[in-house]
């Protein structure tokens, strides 16, 4: 073929290995193609591990390939960092965001190309008046001057959307944008992208999720286990093909809910209130009661108090007021592992830093809660055997791909990193489960083996507190749905009476329906 | 991997002591310094008294065991030099090392062990009978240096100043200092002028110039005009702060005078060297009493100032050397008790 | 009486605060680029030594303070290289380059002139600079008379909160400080500049040391050697003034009155010599603990 290129972008055969810390090898990429036409929005599939992310990482120049070429605009694309790559009108939004948190939203667009005077110095107003002049021109509202802690996971991503048009992409790459943010925000999103399309700007887009791609994408390419499987337009697929492509059987995220007869109450809270760092009540004056054989989802739009709520349920926060009791035992003021005694099992939001010890052997992280009690400890002495043979049960159980239980966690997948915290939150003696988004970031094949592991567990009469933006979770798996507005409780809908509808749900969550107190009870 | 560190250092451990122990054949005498040599000129003097009693002698060269900066190592070394059976006369120097040499006296009654310039009654009332011990008086010395501080400030030297304020400098705190030199060298002052008053700066490090220098400034805007500057090198930076200043410095141990003329007017001295000599040769020919202690100062001529040197006789007025002199003459009549009566 | 007591209390304290505030900038910038420095007392002390070496051989003190700086960065440098390189742990690189100072010091001392102390005769010395009206009014007279080097310092103090917070450089070396990752999607090289902020504590440690051997002429070695723990003193001023370079001044003048204070209270009371030695570590571990208690900070923005 040689030079002759027809596409806007043309990766061919690229290969790419990692090193992990214990110096063994990962294949990534075993010769991924990808092919893009300018002006269109193409949606890259595959489940966690196929290579997604490494391909957009080294056409975006933060890693390097091993072999294989890339054609942009006809040209053969040799980028050594992420500058040359932008200077190519490359720009890639990463999935983990890349923003300075003290910086202000000027300061963050224009990093790395500041501009400055004939001394060197940089001008801070200067910096802002002519971000904002770009704002405005863009059709973007946000004060140019605020500092990014300060914003919302959403309004963050738009920051990051800009920085690359500023840096004059023409190629923007997006790595799974939609996993953090609300269903409006998202919407939101779709319209921006529509309108760049517009502007004739090509859009990469990384997901697993297949509506999404429904939505948006005008074609696809779908990478498994590091080389491409399928690539087209999307209107020649089905949505039950493109599953198969990326699973390579076919799959259905369907699950089998059979009502339950309520059981007698495990959790309760009572007038609980959380406030938040910088003393703003997050939480209002909240009650409610979890019982046995009950999937019990919170929803609401981010930021409403959820999370609040579950760390003082937890004991990561202190509650300003009122009380929460175990089986109608206090456990206010416990700290977490008392409160794990009491039989409160949690599977956290943020996997990296609250869920696990990137740093410590799978062994380790799965026995973190329990290492102390009897059969782990002995007398004081630690049964190192014992522990390990059971953190090689679970990884068989669990289905974790690791080469050996000492082999540090940090060195997984996202999704089996994932993996390893449900390992450990199920495999104790609890009986309530608090699971904040626990498929996030999980392929298809993980989710639904969540799915069925969660219901078992209600079914053995646990009771499990469910936390998730993903809509469709909550309507497939929950007995009973508390909608939180404003840090309250603005309806208690059951799902087993008739099914809820995501609309129901939305007018709740965007506080246009409120339910009145009797309602409310149930 | 650890394990593989931990092995090297073990290996090298053994290597070096089994060197140490090997190396140590043939001497007669071994000397341990409790301390470095290196910036030490006290201890470079004696080992050369040491080497010269056995020059003279006609023995092999004394063998020399830097001790180094581990404090809690010297007893150790000198345990493992009396085992090694190899010398027949060890010696060591300082009150520091009185306790460990009574113990290690004690735990080989055949060897024998010398102690130079050490108060052998800070360890026990009872000398073992195969210890000697030679201790200085360091009144004499203080009160050398008070007296000589006392002199100048109340001279009509060019850097004199009015306030009857003398200094004295040094790098940590010892009780044979706090409860001897300095009570010396007030007393020496006092005896010029009653009204005198010493104030004295701790740097706590021997080695940090600017600290000294830092201190010096504090004394000089005390009022101080002259200080005294006890061993270890941080008390240099005082030198380089009174030349600034325009203020006077008394040296210590040994005569450094030629470092600044100009500044360093005089410096008390103690003739080790010579006494070390002395003490081996005795200790060659038998002579020397083992289970005694001896006590030389200004009598013996041990202890004495630099009146021999030129920038001294050029730079001091005549009256001060004069009475300098006579003060140091009274000492060695025994005329003057150093520590007041 | 009482004035020139302060004049030299104001004296001393900026003379106190000159290496320490030097080191902690050297660290704040190996500390931005995410390769913490732990080597400044190593630094100081072969700047220290190969300083006034220079200036005996070649009796010029700007070609040892430019020697003293060389061999600050050389080991600087060696420091990074093995941890770039190698993959070597950096605390146990520095904590190696710290003991191979000293070592390396004294043996040379020892080989060259016998001694691991060096008393340099008839060497030139740092003069102090008069600051013609300053030196004559009371009080602000202290701030006068000092050594090139210590006015340099303050100079560079604000120099650094320029580069730091107003040119692209600082942007930069921040981004790294506060999230590699975003650096590293921003195009910003890592290595490079943890490579410049070597040669940046290279510098700076080297200035620090040669002042304190060019004013005397004096080298001392062995295991404390004439740094005397200053490296440390400037890694707790670095957690005081956190990463603003004039917070570091301020803290390092702080650090620095205490030492005066210390020393002053030594001369006009009676309290233990012993006690007062102590004041400036007390001062800042204090400091540290009331800084950490109300800021909430566990590991003092330092990333370890």
């Amino acid at each position: 073929m040689g030079n002759n290129v027809k596409s806007y972008l043309e990766m061919r055969e690229i290969t790419k290995t990692y090193r992990t810390y214990d110096h063994a090898v990962v294949v990534a990429l075993k010769g991924a193609n990808l092919r893009v036409r300018k002006g269109t929005v193409h949606a890259v599939l595959g489940e966690n591990g196929a290579g997604k992310t490494t391909l957009m990482e080294i056409l975006a120049g933060v890693l390097k390939k091993d072999s294989g070429t890339i054609y942009f605009k006809g040209q053969k694309l040799e980028v050594e960092n992420a500058s040359q790559a932008f200077a190519q009108g490359i720009g890639m939004v990463h999935q983990r965001l890349s923003l300075i948190e003290d910086f202000t939203v000027a300061e963050n667009i224009v990093l790395g190309i500041e501009p400055t005077n004939r001394l060197g110095i940089i001008n801070l107003e200067q910096i802002e008046k002519k971000v904002s002049k770009f704002f405005q021109e863009s059709g973007f509202a946000l004060e140019a001057s605020g500092i990014v802690n300060t914003l919302s996971i959403g309004q963050r991503q738009k920051v990051e959307i800009m920085r690359a048009l500023y840096r004059g992409a023409d190629l923007l790459i997006l790595d799974e944008p939609t996993s953090a943010l609300t269903e409006q925000e998202v919407q939101d999103l779709f319209r921006l992208i529509n309108v760049f399309k517009k502007q004739g700007k090509t859009i990469i887009f990384i997901t697993h999720k297949i509506e999404e791609v429904l939505d948006i994408a005008d074609e696809l390419t779908v990478l498994r286990k590091g080389r491409t499987i399928g690539e087209g337009q999307i209107k020649d697929f089905s949505k039950k093909e493109i599953i198969q492509m990326i699973m390579g059987e076919p799959i259905s995220l369907r699950i089998e809910r059979i009502p339950l007869r309520k059981g007698k109450i495990l959790l309760s809270v009572r007038d609980l209130s959380v406030s938040s760092n910088g003393n703003l009540e997050r939480v209002k004056n909240i009650s409610f009661d979890l019982k046995e054989g009950e999937i019990t989802a919170i929803a609401g739009v981010s930021g409403n108090g959820q999370k609040e709520l579950v760390e003082a349920i937890f004991g990561l926060r202190l509650p300003a007021t009122g009380k929460i009791l175990v089986n109608s035992k206090d456990i206010t003021n416990l700290l977490p592992r008392g409160r794990r005694e009491m039989g409160i099992s949690y599977i956290p939001e943020d996997r990296m830093n609250l869920g696990s010890s990137l740093k410590s052997s799978l062994m380790e992280n799965v026995i973190v809660d329990k290492y102390y009690k009897p059969p782990f400890s002995e007398r004081g002495w630690r049964q190192i055997d014992l522990c390990k043979k059971y953190a090689e049960k679970l990884v068989s159980n669990y289905n974790i791909k690791i080469p050996d239980v000492d082999c540090c966690v940090g060195t997984l997948s996202g999704g089996n990193i994932q993996r390893v915290i449900i390992a450990r939150e199920l495999t104790t003696d609890f009986t309530i489960l608090i699971a904040q988004e626990p498929t996030m970031g999980l392929d298809l094949g993980s989710i639904k083996y969540v799915y069925n592991l969660l219901l078992e567990m209600r079914n053995e009469g646990k009771t499990i507190l469910l936390l998730t933006s993903d809509m469709d979770e909550i309507i497939n798996l929950s007995d009973r749905i508390l909608v939180m507005y404003r840090g309250e409780i603005v309806a208690n809908l059951d799902n087993n009476l008739k099914p809820i509808t995501k609309e129901e749900i939305g007018e709740y969550m965007l506080g246009i329906k409120r339910q009145n107190h009797i309602e409310l009870l149930g | 991997m650890k394990s593989k560190i931990i092995i090297t250092f073990i290996g090298v451990f053994l290597g070096v002591t089994i060197f140490t122990l090997v190396g140590f054949a043939g001497p007669s005498t071994a000397i341990l310094i409790p301390g470095t040599i290196g910036d030490n000129p006290l201890f470079q003097e004696d080992i050369k008294g040491a080497k010269e009693a056995a020059e003279i002698a006609g023995l092999k060269e004394p063998k020399v065991v830097e001790g180094g900066d581990d404090y809690a190592s010297y007893e150790k070394k000198l345990i493992s030099l009396a085992a090694t059976n190899q010398y027949d006369i060890l010696v060591t120097f300082t009150d520091s090392m009185a306790d460990s040499i009574v113990k290690v006296a004690n735990m080989f009654p055949e060897q024998k062990f010398i102690l130079v310039y050490g108060d052998i009654h800070l360890a026990t009332e009872e000398i073992p009978p195969n210890l000697f011990s030679s201790k200085f008086r360091s009144e004499d010395q203080g009160y050398l240096a008070g007296y000589f501080a006392g002199l100048v400030t109340k001279s009509n030297l060019p850097n004199a100043n009015e306030e009857l304020k003398i200094g004295i400098m040094m790098p940590d705190i010892y009780p044979a200092w706090n409860d001897i030199l300095i009570p010396a060298y007030e007393h020496g002052a006092k005896a010029v002028d009653p009204n005198i008053e010493v104030i004295q700066s701790v740097l706590g490090s021997w080695v940090d110039v600017s600290k000294g220098a830092q201190a010096a400034k504090m004394q000089f805007a005390q009022g101080v005009d002259i200080i005294l500057l006890l061993t270890g090198s941080a008390c240099m930076g005082a030198v380089d702060e009174a030349k600034v200043e325009g203020k006077y410095i008394i040296g210590f141990n040994t005569n450094i005078i030629h470092l600044e003329p100009d500044v360093i007017l005089g410096c008390v001295l103690i003739n080790n060297r010579e006494e070390v000599k002395n003490i081996l040769l005795r200790a060659y020919k038998n002579t020397l009493p083992f289970g005694t202690e001896e006590v030389v100062g200004a009598k013996e001529g041990v202890v004495s100032f630099t009146f021999d040197d030129p920038n001294y006789k050029q730079r001091v007025p005549e009256e001060i050397q004069i009475a300098m002199l006579e003060c140091y003459k009274r000492l060695q009549n025994g005329e003057i008790n150093p520590l007041g009566d | 009486m009482i004035i020139p007591l302060i004049d030299s209390v104001i004296y001393t304290m900026l003379a106190a605060t000159t290496p320490v505030v030097l080191a902690a900038l050297g660290v704040m910038f190996t500390n931005f680029s995410g390769m913490f420095n732990i080597a400044l007392e190593g630094m100081m002390l072969v700047s220290a030594f190969f300083s006034v070496f220079v200036v005996d051989i070649t009796s010029n003190l700007w070609l040892g303070m430019i020697a003293g700086i060389g061999a600050a960065t050389i080991l600087g440098l060696s420091i990074f290289f093995i941890c770039h390189y190698f993959h070597a742990e950096i605390f146990i690189v520095g904590m190696g380059a710290n003991l191979i100072a000293t070592g390396l010091t004294t043996f040379m001392a020892v080989q060259l002139k016998g001694s691991s102390s060096l008393i340099f005769e008839n060497v030139p010395k740092l003069r102090r600079i008069a600051i013609p009206i300053i030196e004559n009014i009371p009080i602000l007279r202290g701030l006068s008379g000092h050594y090139v080097i210590d006015y340099l310092a303050i100079a560079i103090s604000v120099i650094c909160y320029i580069l730091v917070f107003y040119t692209p450089y600082g942007y930069h070396l921040r981004t790294i400080g506060k999230d590699e990752w975003v650096a590293k999607t921003l195009g910003i090289s890592i290595t490079k500049h943890q490579f410049i902020s070597y040669l940046w504590c290279g510098f700076l440690c080297g200035l620090g040391g040669a002042v304190l051997s060019l004013p005397v002429g004096v080298f001392l070695g062995g295991p404390v050697g004439m740094a005397n723990g200053r490296g440390w003193l400037a890694i707790a001023v670095l957690c005081l003034g956190q990463e603003n370079p004039l917070n570091i001044l301020a803290a390092a003048l702080f650090i620095g009155a205490t030492s005066a204070l210390s020393d002053l209270l030594q001369v006009t009371t009676s309290l233990s010599p012993r006690l007062l030695m102590a004041l400036p570590f007390a001062a800042a571990l204090i400091a540290i603990v009331f800084y950490m208690a109300k800021e909430h900070k566990t590991s003092l923005g330092i990333k370890i």
